[in-house]
């Protein structure tokens, strides 16, 4: 029973050290991304990207930049009305509270995909890396027109 | 009692005054006394509005480089028309107000990203000077942010503008102006349904 019981600690301290995948980490107690999506924009144009930020860890983060290949450039921005006038204002950093969400969505925080190397059309998937400054979340972003 | 009356005076010149302008508030701007030549997205020449006849015009002004807004305007429009039904008697138009890069070429690809095919739909660009007087009767502001440049020198700029969906009635009179990004599709179709 003794050896039973160590054979079992010993698998458990072993899956505990096999390296995990950080791309779609969705464990608790941990940074995630849902519900990421992009607009359709066509080559050398552009598009925005949009998601949401969940930190169920107990410390905050800060979302420093956003990498997608097909892009030739991506800034983060944020939709304002002043004035009666729509305008964009850009962020360098976005801070990710603890045990908080961020939303990036239609008329408010986006990622902008400049340079885009080539037409993003509905049913496309990109690949997107988030880089935080604990972690570097990477996921699957489906181009849609709207969420 | 003359006294009461005439202490009242400034009070009925000024009674009256509020009326005429809540009156002239009311009185509907028309763009049948207007004509802007514009080219659609097949670079054929449209005057607006009298090409489009005695229908009901639903417009939205965007521009293609525009990530986050405009598409959010393209898509209400889009999901309006559908909801609409009949759209016999209107027609959509998107004016760009970004002439100079926005071609009749870039807007149909721009349509094609999007899937737009309705034949009652009209992707309008033309000469900067004729887009900003039709702005003006519009009320719509532009006002282009910071510019770069890239790599290959070409200016990289954005553009604020006033965030607007006008509908116009079969008359031409300019009935509402709508927030474009933030009008659900589901109201903007029932607006739409008011002036047919």
């Amino acid at each position: 029973m003794k050896y039973v019981l160590f054979a079992f600690g010993a698998l458990f301290l072993l899956a505990g050290c096999t390296p995990q995948e950080e791309a779609t980490s969705s464990n608790e107690q941990t940074l995630r991304v849902e519900n990421a999506w992009v607009r359709p924009g066509h080559v050398d144009g552009m598009s925005a990207l949009y998601f949401t930020v969940i930190n169920d860890r107990g410390i905050p983060d800060t979302l420093g930049a956003i990498l997608v290949p097909v892009a030739g450039r991506v800034e983060m921005h944020e939709t304002r009305t002043e004035e009666g006038m729509s305008v964009m204002k850009p962020l360098r950093r976005v801070p990710i509270p603890p045990h908080g969400r961020v939303t990036f969505e239609p008329g408010g925080k986006h990622a902008m995909l400049l340079q885009l190397q080539r037409n993003l059309e509905v049913g496309d998937t990109l690949d997107v890396s988030l880089i935080f400054t604990q972690d570097t979340l990477r996921v699957k972003a489906p181009v849609r027109e709207h969420l | 009692m003359r006294n009461i009356r005439r202490g009242n005076t400034p009070l009925v010149i000024g009674l009256a005054g509020f009326l005429l302008i809540v009156l002239a508030g009311c009185q509907k701007e028309n763009i049948r006394s207007y004509s802007f030549t514009l080219l659609d997205q097949d670079s054929t020449v449209v005057h607006f509005p009298e090409d489009f006849g005695n229908r009901a015009l639903v417009v939205g002004y965007i521009y293609t480089h525009c990530p986050d807004v405009c598409p959010t305007i393209t898509n209400n429009m889009k999901q309006a028309y559908r909801l609409v039904g009949d759209t016999s008697r209107v027609w959509f138009i998107e004016i760009s107000f970004d002439p100079t890069r926005d071609t009749p070429s870039v807007l149909k690809e721009y349509a094609a990203i999007y899937r737009i095919q309705a034949p009652n739909w009209s992707f309008l660009t033309g000469e900067s000077e004729v887009i900003d007087s039709l702005l003006r009767v519009m009320g719509v502001v532009t006002q282009r942010s910071y510019t770069k440049f890239d790599e290959q020198k070409n200016p990289v700029y954005f553009i604020n503008h006033t965030d607007r969906i006008t509908l116009i009635d079969r008359r031409g009179n300019i009935v509402k102006h709508l927030p474009g990004s933030g009008t659900s599709p589901e109201k903007l179709a029932e607006e739409i349904q008011r002036i047919l």
